[in-house]
C-alpha cells in the first residue's frame, strides 16, 4: 500500500484522538471552531521520495494547530499533543511502514489569538515530520 | 604553481567569496519573495493583498531575511501558519523549499568561477 501525506495525517488524527478531553480533526476543525481541539494539516507534495513508491524512505510533514478558548488552554492542548507525538511511532493500516515522529526545530509558533471569530480563540501551531521506512 | 603562488591565489579567492555569494543570496531572496507573492495572488483576493507586504532584507553579507512586513498585521501569520479556523498556506516555506537547491547550486558555481 502506498504511503501519502494524507494517510499519515489520518493516522495521526486517530492517534491524537486518544488524548483525554481533546478532540482531533483532519484539515478542518468544527464550524464554528471550538476550544480544546487539535487540527492536523497534511503537507502535500513531499520532496525527497516519490509518493506511491513503497520501497523508498519518505519524509512526510504535517502541522498541528492546537486550539483553546484561552491562551493557557491552547498551550495546554499543544503540550498534550507534543507529549503524545514526540518520538512516537505509528503504523499505517494496511502497510508495513512505521513512522517515528519528531518536531521540526524552529517551527513551534507562539500562542496567537484568532480575531476573525465572534468568540476569539487562541492557537499554537507546530510542524512535525514523520519518517516512513519500509520494513520489507 | 609554487606554494607562495598557491597561497596568494587562496587569498585572492577568499577575498572575493563573500561578495560573489552575497549576490547569489540576494537573488535567491528576490526569487523567494516573487514566488511567494505569485502563489498568494492565486489565492483569494483578500489574502493575495497581503502579498505586497512580502519583502526581504539583507542581514549582513551572506544572510537574507524574507517575510511579511509589520504592515501585514496578523494576515501574514494567518496565511503562513493558518489559524483556529483556517488551514496554513505556507507560501513562504514552500517558496524557500523550491529555491534553496537553486541558490545552493549558483553559490557553488560562483565560488568555482573565482578560481578561473
Amino acid at each position: 500500500m502506498a504511503i501519502s501525506a494524507r494517510l499519515v495525517a489520518v493516522e495521526v488524527v486517530e492517534y491524537l484522538d486518544g488524548i483525554t478531553n481533546v478532540a482531533a480533526y483532519l484539515s478542518e476543525g468544527p464550524t464554528p471552531p471550538v476550544g480544546k481541539t487539535v487540527i492536523v494539516h497534511p503537507d502535500a507534495g513531499q520532496h525527497d521520495g516519490p509518493l506511491g513508491n513503497p520501497d523508498r524512505d519518505l519524509r512526510v510533514e504535517f502541522q498541528t494547530t492546537s486550539v483553546g478558548t484561552t491562551a493557557e488552554q491552547a498551550l495546554w492542548v499543544h503540550d498534550q499533543v507534543a507529549t503524545r507525538l514526540w518520538r512516537s511511532t505509528i503504523t499505517l493500516d494496511g502497510s508495513t511502514n512505521t513512522l517515528p515522529i519528531f518536531a521540526i526545530p524552529g517551527t513551534e509558533q507562539p500562542v496567537r489569538r484568532d480575531d476573525n471569530l465572534a468568540d476569539p480563540l487562541f492557537y499554537v501551531t507546530c510542524s512535525w515530520m514523520a519518517h516512513a521506512r519500509p520494513s520489507t | 604553481m609554487t606554494p607562495a603562488e598557491f597561497a596568494a591565489e587562496l587569498q585572492r579567492v577568499s577575498a572575493g567569496t563573500d561578495s560573489a555569494i552575497s549576490k547569489v543570496v540576494e537573488k535567491g531572496a528576490l526569487n523567494i519573495k516573487n514566488d511567494a507573492r505569485a502563489s498568494l495572488s492565486s489565492s483569494n483576493a483578500g489574502k493575495s493583498a497581503a502579498g505586497q507586504f512580502i519583502n526581504y532584507d539583507m542581514s549582513g553579507t551572506l544572510e537574507a531575511e524574507i517575510g511579511y512586513d509589520k504592515m501585514a498585521g496578523s494576515l501574514g501569520t494567518m496565511n503562513e501558519y493558518g489559524s483556529a479556523g483556517n488551514a496554513p498556506k505556507k507560501n513562504l516555506a514552500n517558496a524557500l523549499e523550491r529555491e534553496a537547491p537553486v541558490t545552493a547550486k549558483y553559490a557553488a558555481e560562483a565560488v568555482d568561477d573565482l578560481w578561473r
